[in-house]
């Protein structure tokens, strides 16, 4: 199962949501500055367990974000050195790469987006449509929904045809409620 | 700073009978000259993966990407008589339908999109519709 999705959306965050609350250990490092996850990274042999008893067995991908632009002065505004930007910048591009070359892996995805964020992005809609073409199940997490200027419905009205589950990955807020869903859709 | 906004058409017939990749090329050629495509109709669904992975090889310190967004004119009809009419139109237009816009990122700051308009800021933060 895969986790896509624009740039600091939350995907790595929830990823270490998922792994702590069932492995008892993180996935990735997280930060504030775009493009932290610049490699896929894959937990093998995630078990999570419903309560009613259900067992569900995956491996969980972490992607990086994908993006249709990458500019290094973007990272050194955050604060980071021309030389330290520059590479972040490279290795972003080839994580964009990597992404989409991984689209094909994915028996299930869950795509996460930031919902205090304008859904209607054409990354959102890339990767979403590119899911359907492929026949991949697709979820839509809203995330951060601890945030006041989060909107889940303006993700609802954008994707009207998939199931979209509000949460905050940050605080595990609503996370049990995505865990019931995850077995709806894959289970 | 770009004081001239180029902005280079191109119709449907244009890429018709051109692969996926070529497609891709010429799109892209003309983004790195610095020019807003309009494209009539829109890019199948992988050629619009293979769009932003080719981008991202070809991203250097001057090209820093692309923005790209795509108006669907079916995207707001719910009405299953609309659908139907639709489908039909499909067959008959396929990825001819709708516009798509892209244009070099270091120009184009956003296209901001909703099912009814696209707005496209430039770096100068002027508005255009």
């Amino acid at each position: 199962m895969g986790l896509y999705g624009p740039p600091n959306g939350g995907k790595t965050t929830l990823a270490n949501r998922i792994c702590q609350d069932w492995l008892g250990e993180d996935m990735g490092s997280v930060s504030n500055v775009a493009h932290e996850t610049r490699e896929i990274q894959i937990k093998e042999q995630v078990n999570i367990k419903s309560k009613d008893g259900k067992e569900l067995s995956f491996n969980l991908v972490d992607t990086p974000g994908i993006a249709t632009k990458i500019d290094y002065e973007d990272f050194m505004k955050a604060g980071l050195k021309e030389k330290e930007a520059k590479t972040r910048a490279k290795e972003a591009t080839k994580g964009v790469i990597d992404s989409i070359k991984w689209l094909d892996e994915m028996d299930a995805v869950v795509v996460v987006l930031d919902a205090t964020q304008d859904p209607y992005s054409q990354v959102n809609i890339t990767i979403i449509g590119n899911l359907q073409a492929r026949k991949i199940p697709v979820l839509l997490v809203a995330n951060k929904v601890d945030l006041r200027k989060a909107k889940i419905k303006k993700i609802q009205s954008a994707f009207p045809q998939y199931d979209v589950i509000g949460i905050s990955a940050k605080y595990g807020k609503y996370i049990d409620k995505f865990y019931e869903k995850l077995f709806e859709f894959v289970g | 700073m770009i004081d001239l906004l180029t902005l280079h058409f191109i119709p449907y017939s244009e890429i018709e009978d051109l692969g996926s990749a070529r497609r891709v090329k010429k799109i892209l050629d003309a983004v790195k000259e610095n020019k807003i495509v309009l494209l009539e109709g829109r890019l199948k669904k992988e050629e619009e993966t293979d769009l932003i992975a080719i981008t991202m090889e070809e991203i250097t310190a001057k090209f820093k990407g692309i923005e790209i967004a795509t108006i669907d004119p079916e995207k707001k009809d719910v009405t299953l008589g609309k659908k139907i009419k639709h489908g039909f139109t499909n067959m008959l237009l396929g990825d001819r339908k709708g516009f798509t816009i892209i244009g070099p990122a270091a120009v184009v700051k956003k296209i901001k999109q909703d099912p009814d308009k696209i707005e496209l800021f430039t770096k100068e933060t002027r508005k255009k519709k």
